[in-house]
């Protein structure tokens, strides 16, 4: 990383401060539901919330959506799926469910319906809404 | 709003590549079929709303959050019934300042 690259600094009120490299932006074409013009991101990881991270808005700091990692095993993604996001199915996918806090009881629970689907090589990002409507939106951490 | 009255069968075009057909109209129910190309999403509006909604609640400032993860990401380190998903995104990390 050339010390220019390391000049950018993204400010999160949530967060606190993060470095980042023009490298590190992933784009969303499509933005993601609720946040439609929302193209760029960073994710922000914080060491005492992994695996968990953030998925930062760079033109809206205050928006930054907890993201944890799951096998595409656990979502039913099929290759199909991933064509109809216009993401390369030969590309080392990573598949991310959205993360809250769930209404009762405080605890955390993960979108399973609607991942995050980001290509680290092309940095493209999106959200798939999945067709199964048995998919929880409000799922508790697999056991 | 435009307005349009269709037959079963008969079908609309959206611009250059979008068709949407009436397929069949029985009591109350209307089955569409939509041809689209793949990067168009096509969704059920509740659906959409419910997912929007969600990345909503998740993106806004809730209280005890971070707790919340650390929390859960301490619980999630301590099972490690397999290893967790490989994850070769690069993320930013805190600055040392």
């Amino acid at each position: 990383m050339t010390p220019l690259d390391a000049a950018l600094v993204y400010r999160s009120p949530k967060l606190g401060d993060f470095s980042y490299g023009t490298e590190d932006v992933i784009r969303f074409p499509q933005g993601i539901a609720g946040y439609e013009q929302l193209r760029q991101f960073v994710l922000l990881a914080r060491d005492e919330c992994a695996p968990f991270m953030f998925l930062a808005a760079l033109d809206r700091p205050d928006v930054a959506l907890p993201l944890v990692p799951v096998a595409p095993a656990t979502l039913d993604v099929r290759p199909s799926r991933a064509a109809l996001a216009s993401l390369p199915t030969e590309a080392p996918i990573t598949y991310y469910a959205v993360a809250s806090i769930r209404p009762n009881g405080g605890e955390i629970g993960v979108n399973l319906r609607a991942p995050i689907v980001i290509n680290p090589e092309t940095r493209l990002g999106c959200q798939v809404i999945l067709p199964d409507e048995t998919l929880p939106i409000a799922a508790p951490l697999p056991a | 709003m435009l307005v349009l009255t269709r037959r079963i069968g008969e079908r609309l075009r959206i611009g250059p590549d979008i068709e949407l057909v009436v397929l069949d109209v029985r009591g109350r129910d209307v089955r569409l079929g939509v041809s689209a190309p793949s990067d168009v999403a096509i969704h059920r509006e509740e659906i959409y709303l419910k997912i929007q909604d969600a990345n909503r609640t998740a993106a806004a400032d809730q209280p005890g959050l971070t707790d919340a993860l650390a929390r859960a990401a301490r619980t999630l380190r301590r099972r490690t019934p397999e290893p967790p998903a490989t994850d070769r995104t690069r993320s930013a990390r805190p600055s040392t300042h």
